[in-house]
């Protein structure tokens, strides 16, 4: 219900038909994304992430003394595999660079649920689950949005004095995809073994998600509805230089 | 076989030899920079105390423990490499050990394994494989392995 009551709240192309074919660009703050780092251990932690590599989050992890397993997914699509195949390149990677070895503090699913057929997801939990360490978080990013492009936007992290900001760039063409459209409710239901503990609905259509490894009677759910876009052009110096031309600024997955 | 920056290449291909092939040769102005060139391929092990830069192919294993190792952009590797810094332009398959640093540069192409206590990344690499950076830093070369100093003579007691 709250779900439900949250996207009315935003601006999403389904609530407003009138939106333009492309949204300014935008940065968010990763409000859910700095918790899961606050709550990493301090020394040699664990990360997991299916997509690529991100080089603010490889110098939080170096300061940390940490280890990094990227699989890089939205490549393997963006390079032909079927998304009905991912979840098998993904079992070969995971043994490939010794996965079972390096139980998991956090692992990273942006937008990958958007592309995967939802029945993989319980399999996706089943493989996951011996791989994580007690206390394990999984984060990701959900598009609500009719069509999201293909292959998967990239996310590039950017950090701040306020904590980490998320800006997406477009992959380049203009193909788009009917993404999976889960709720986080739907998420959990789905992904045995997490628990939903925070659900940040950003401005554009995308939910930033944080589990935990546990069950269902976990204590601490919070589903927040805040939307926290703001034009980049009114952030951080860092993301100034950034800037594209704003017929090219499609970065969001979800833009029709 | 190898050239030093600045000079044609003029051996179009090197034979597999399991023994090291670069040799340092005493410059009187610097220490040298040996390179594989983009028309060289070599399968085998590449041992020495000099950095390189390595823009043709290579297939084996990359021992400079003291020295700074370049993937050009043009270089292909499936080695494992082991040297103080190691920076990669081009594409590498393999472990990559690094005492100091990596550098993926944004043309980087990179699949497996990398342990270095320092890993830097430029947008736009490809990467693929885990990064360990558990390890702690390890004196690589003698300038950088601690030197015992002795304690300034303390004035005796009393005085």
């Amino acid at each position: 219900m709250l779900w439900k009551r949250h996207r009315g709240l935003a601006s999403t192309p389904e609530a407003t038909p009138s939106a333009p074919d492309v949204a300014p660009r935008e940065g968010y703050p990763a409000a859910a994304l700095c918790e899961a780092w606050q709550r990493l251990p301090t020394r040699h932690p664990r990360v997991l992430d299916f997509g690529p590599l991100q080089a603010s989050l490889t110098a939080k992890l170096e300061a940390a003394a940490g280890r990094l397993l990227v699989l890089d997914l939205p490549h393997e699509l963006a390079t032909g595999t079927p998304p009905d195949l991912l979840l098998e390149r993904s079992d070969r990677l995971l043994d490939r660079y010794g996965a079972a070895g390096a139980p998991f503090d956090l692992v990273l699913v942006w937008h990958l649920f958007d592309y995967l057929p939802r029945e993989a997801l319980p399999r996706l939990g089943a493989r996951l689950e011996p791989l994580l360490a007690p206390g394990a978080m999984l984060h990701a990013f959900l598009s609500s949005r009719p069509a999201v492009p293909a292959p998967p936007a990239r996310l590039s992290v950017h950090e701040t004095e306020t904590g980490l900001e998320l800006e997406w760039i477009a992959p380049p063409g203009q193909q788009r995809i009917a993404p999976a459209r889960l709720s986080p409710g739907e998420l959990e239901r789905l992904l045995a073994g997490f628990v939903l503990e925070r659900s940040i609905f950003l401005a554009s259509g995308i939910h930033e998600v944080l589990f935990a490894r546990g069950t269902r009677t976990h204590p601490g759910r919070r589903i927040e509805a805040r939307p926290l876009a703001r034009p980049l052009g009114t952030q951080a110096s860092r993301l100034a230089p950034r800037s594209r031309k704003p017929d090219q600024g499609d970065g969001q997955p979800g833009v029709e | 076989m190898w050239k030093r920056e600045g000079e044609p290449a003029t051996v179009p291909s090197a034979p597999a030899r399991s023994e090291p092939l670069v040799q340092s040769r005493n410059l009187q102005e610097s220490p040298g920079r040996a390179v594989l060139g983009p028309g060289l391929e070599l399968h085998g092990d590449l041992k020495g105390t000099e950095d390189t830069t390595i823009e043709g192919r290579l297939e084996g294993q990359v021992s400079l423990p003291e020295n700074t190792v370049t993937v050009g952009p043009k270089g292909r590797l499936q080695a494992q490499v082991h040297a103080r810094v190691v920076i990669v332009e081009g594409e590498v398959e393999g472990r990559i050990e690094a005492s100091e640093v990596v550098q993926l540069r944004k043309t980087a192409r990179v699949r497996g394994d990398l342990v270095a206590p320092r890993v830097v990344l430029e947008d736009g690499c490809r990467f693929q494989g885990s990064i360990d950076m558990e390890s702690k830093r390890l004196p690589a070369s003698p300038r950088e392995r601690p030197v015992a100093v002795p304690q300034a003579a303390s004035p005796p007691e009393g005085s």
